[in-house]
């Protein structure tokens, strides 16, 4: 049997995986290398909605590097359908509300997760306007009007 | 280890931290970055820092290079990612230091591209849409020759020019600038460097720019000019063996490496395999086995080549609300492959085509 271990989410939820679901985050690859994963890991940041979907992103990935690995043998048109599947299981896995994706974000950045720190930083910034980008990421407008309106200026082409 | 705990434990979720911004700004393209100029000082300082300019870079050289079309007129077009089989299109925008010399301009190293504009030299970025004027060289209305080089390591980029007069074209006296920190163009005092007649485009790779030049008492050997960006010093190859034919040669990038085409009766390919001991290996494509009408095609287009051994033929004269044709020519699985541009533009009007480039990389210099 694999070996286990065990996440804490900030509301104090244990969440058993197995460690190579746990190793899709470099942080925690770090941690079982260096051998201090026992008796759980204190995530105090993430809740446990965010963490309930970050291991089954991580589960998901697994599974289909595992699934890869098994065809290697016969690279065929099915091989390039599981990429495409997995492709749309990742657009499917980030709809989801803005402070969700928000925090999933947040939670690969400091797991250390590149796929999924990719997927939600391309999904996030997807068409969005300068205020909206303010508005999620809580950013003070610290230009006066007339200051911002130079800035838009000097590059009214990329408003276009 | 607890420092990495605590680590995991202390960061506040409501806020941005800095690695993260740079994690999701370095995702997006040039224009999003400058529409995001607006978003806050912070932000506009992290996107145009020296750290971030370069890491940009690092990342757009991993993607897939555009193509990049100099418009006659003074318009420029760009295609970023071209898909084949499918429709790209853009809008061609006026640049403002326009000049009708750009006809003659190299293709773009890491998405610049340098060109004169009377007596100055300017180094463009099509991306940011942005350039700066480099400082007058005192040419003696001798005619020159101007290289733009990369140098990775310093992250900075330089510009040769090579002042003609001597006999037979030869070059006289060499300077060179490092763009954006040197206001004067240094001489080059070097005596050792064989005397020669450049032609031909230039090319900048891992640092090295190289030129095709003409050698010997009677400047009818044919050499290449090697410039180490960094270091400044010049020095030259033997050119492959069949380097004989005059001007029909072209230095490309091919899988990295150096190499020489020739479009004759055959596509012949010679990939430098061995800087240091000289050594070319030749390949040759039969131009009508590949497809029997490339010949027909590169007869009518311009003709550029991709580091992957594609040549691309590209229309002379792209048409308005049409789709127009670049075929792709791969060498190595004698298959062809079509990309399609559409150009928006108001009216009726297409555009003469003075230089493509298929190496475009999104650069955000001198924003």
């Amino acid at each position: 049997m694999s070996k286990k271990i065990i996440f804490e989410s900030s509301e104090g939820e244990s969440f058993e995986v197995d460690e190579a679901v746990a190793l899709e985050c470099q942080t925690i690859k770090n941690m079982i290398e260096d051998d201090c994963t026992d008796g759980g890991i204190p995530l105090a940041n993430v809740n446990s909605a965010t963490l309930t979907k970050v291991i089954d992103y991580c589960k998901k990935h697994v599974e289909a590097a595992a699934a890869a690995e098994a065809n290697a043998g016969d690279k065929d048109i099915y091989g390039a359908n599981k990429d495409i599947e997995l492709k749309t299981w990742d657009e499917e896995f980030v709809k989801v509300d803005q402070p969700l994706l928000f925090d999933l974000m947040l939670a690969a950045n400091f797991l250390i997760i590149p796929g999924l720190l990719d997927l939600t930083c391309k999904t996030m910034m997807r068409g969005k306007t300068v205020l909206q980008i303010r508005e999620i990421f809580h950013i003070k407008k610290d230009y006066t009007d007339a200051e911002e309106a130079e800035v838009r200026k000097e590059n009214a082409w990329a408003f276009e | 280890m607890e420092t990495q705990r605590m680590k995991l434990i202390n960061i506040k979720s409501d806020s941005l931290p800095l690695d993260l911004i740079i994690e999701i700004l370095k995702r997006l393209t040039v224009k999003t970055l400058i529409r995001f100029l607006s978003v806050s000082k912070l932000w506009a300082s992290t996107i145009r820092s020296r750290d971030f300019m370069k890491l940009f870079l690092n990342v757009s050289l991993t993607r897939q290079k555009g193509l990049l079309f100099l418009l006659r007129h003074g318009y420029c077009g760009l295609v970023p990612s071209p898909k084949t089989h499918e429709t790209s299109s853009f809008t061609a925008f006026r640049v403002s230091c326009y000049s009708p010399q750009w006809s003659t301009v190299s293709p773009s190293v890491h998405g610049l591209i340098c060109y004169a504009q009377a007596t100055r030299l300017v180094i463009y970025n099509p991306c940011t849409r942005r350039s700066i004027t480099l400082p007058e060289i005192d040419t003696w209305r001798r005619p020159i020759r101007y290289y733009l080089g990369y140098d990775p390591l310093e992250n900075g980029y330089k510009v040769l020019c090579a002042m003609l007069g001597g006999t037979h074209d030869s070059v006289k006296e060499f300077r060179v600038l490092t763009v954006g920190t040197e206001n004067s163009w240094k001489m080059i005092t070097e005596n050792n460097i064989t005397p020669h007649a450049p032609f031909g485009h230039a090319l900048c790779i891992s640092g090295v720019l190289f030129y095709q030049a003409f050698t010997g008492t009677k400047m009818n050997d044919l050499v290449i000019m090697c410039f180490d960006v960094r270091s400044e010093k010049l020095y030259h190859i033997k050119g492959p063996s069949v380097f004989l034919r005059r001007l029909c040669s072209k230095v490309i990038s091919y899988e990295g490496k150096l190499a020489v085409v020739f479009y004759e009766n055959n596509f012949r390919l010679c990939v430098l395999e061995d800087a240091a001991k000289e050594e070319w290996s030749t390949k040759t494509f039969v131009l009508s086995k590949i497809v029997p009408a490339i010949k027909w095609y590169i007869s009518k287009s311009w003709v550029t080549e991709t580091d992957t051994g594609e040549a691309i033929t590209v229309p002379q004269f792209l048409h308005a609300s049409v789709f127009n044709d670049l075929v792709y020519f791969d060498m190595k699985t004698s298959s062809k492959k079509t990309v399609y541009i559409r150009v928006n533009t108001e009216g009726n009007k297409g555009y003469y085509v003075e230089s493509v480039s298929s190496n475009l990389v999104e650069n955000l210099m001198f924003l």
